[in-house]
């Protein structure tokens, strides 16, 4: 079971009401996001993309220790 | 590919006029580049429900800014053989109405493809960078633009 760091940015921090934590996540980043979605109910009509270690993942991904995966919703620059 | 000369830097709040004027007129010393094309992005205070737009909080995922704009460059270079330099200052914070939030220029030997490559360039920082924007309304509310 890996350590990882999850990040949240934007709109996905009023959900989490934090930042940043720490975790042992299941393998999969897909596994990773029903667990994400059982504690925080309301990311299931938020919208957002994964980062894992400032990357976007689109599709399921291998998580390992260390990882920082970031929950992204749609930016804004400007 | 024609050499990559670019940087983005995060501006803890507004970008104000001694910022604004460094960039401009650190191109003084430059004797091989004729072409510089400027744009500024400024809060507006936009006439929205229930009240006025009072100033824009952003915030950004700073290491992978860096990482993106990498990659964004990369491509600008790829597209626009003239173009030699590129540089981008960006809020995070707190910014008001009417104070400045995006600063982006780009540089080349000659003003071919430059204003082109401005825009594109303002265009992929929009629409990749992640960076995040929120309202802050005259009346205290807030919201996310998303």
């Amino acid at each position: 079971m890996p350590k990882v760091t999850l990040l949240y940015f934007g709109s996905i921090r009023d959900i989490t009401g934090l930042a940043s934590e720490q975790t042992v996540a299941p393998a999969t980043l897909e596994a990773l996001h029903q667990e994400l979605l059982l504690h925080y109910p309301s990311l299931q009509s938020a919208h957002y993309r994964y980062s894992v270690n400032e990357t976007l993942i689109t599709g399921d991904h291998q998580l390992a220790d260390g990882d920082v995966i970031a929950l992204l919703p749609p930016f804004a620059g400007g | 590919m024609n050499k990559m000369n670019q940087t983005i830097k995060l501006i803890d709040g507004p970008i104000g006029n001694e910022a604004i004027n460094t960039e401009i007129f650190q191109t003084s010393e430059d004797t091989q580049n004729g072409a510089y094309a400027l744009f500024i992005g400024r809060v507006r205070a936009d006439d929205e429900e229930p009240s006025p737009v009072e100033a824009i909080e952003y915030s950004a995922y700073p290491e992978m800014v860096a990482i993106v704009m990498g990659e964004l460059s990369e491509e600008l270079f790829g597209h626009y053989s003239h173009l030699t330099g590129l540089r981008v200052l960006h809020s995070t914070g707190r910014v008001r109405a009417g104070e400045v939030s995006l600063l982006v220029m780009v540089t080349g030997r000659h003003r071919t493809q430059i204003f082109e490559a401005l825009s594109s360039c303002v265009e992929l920082i929009k629409d990749r960078l992640p960076v995040w924007k929120k309202e802050l309304l005259a009346d205290g509310s807030s919201r996310w633009i998303e």
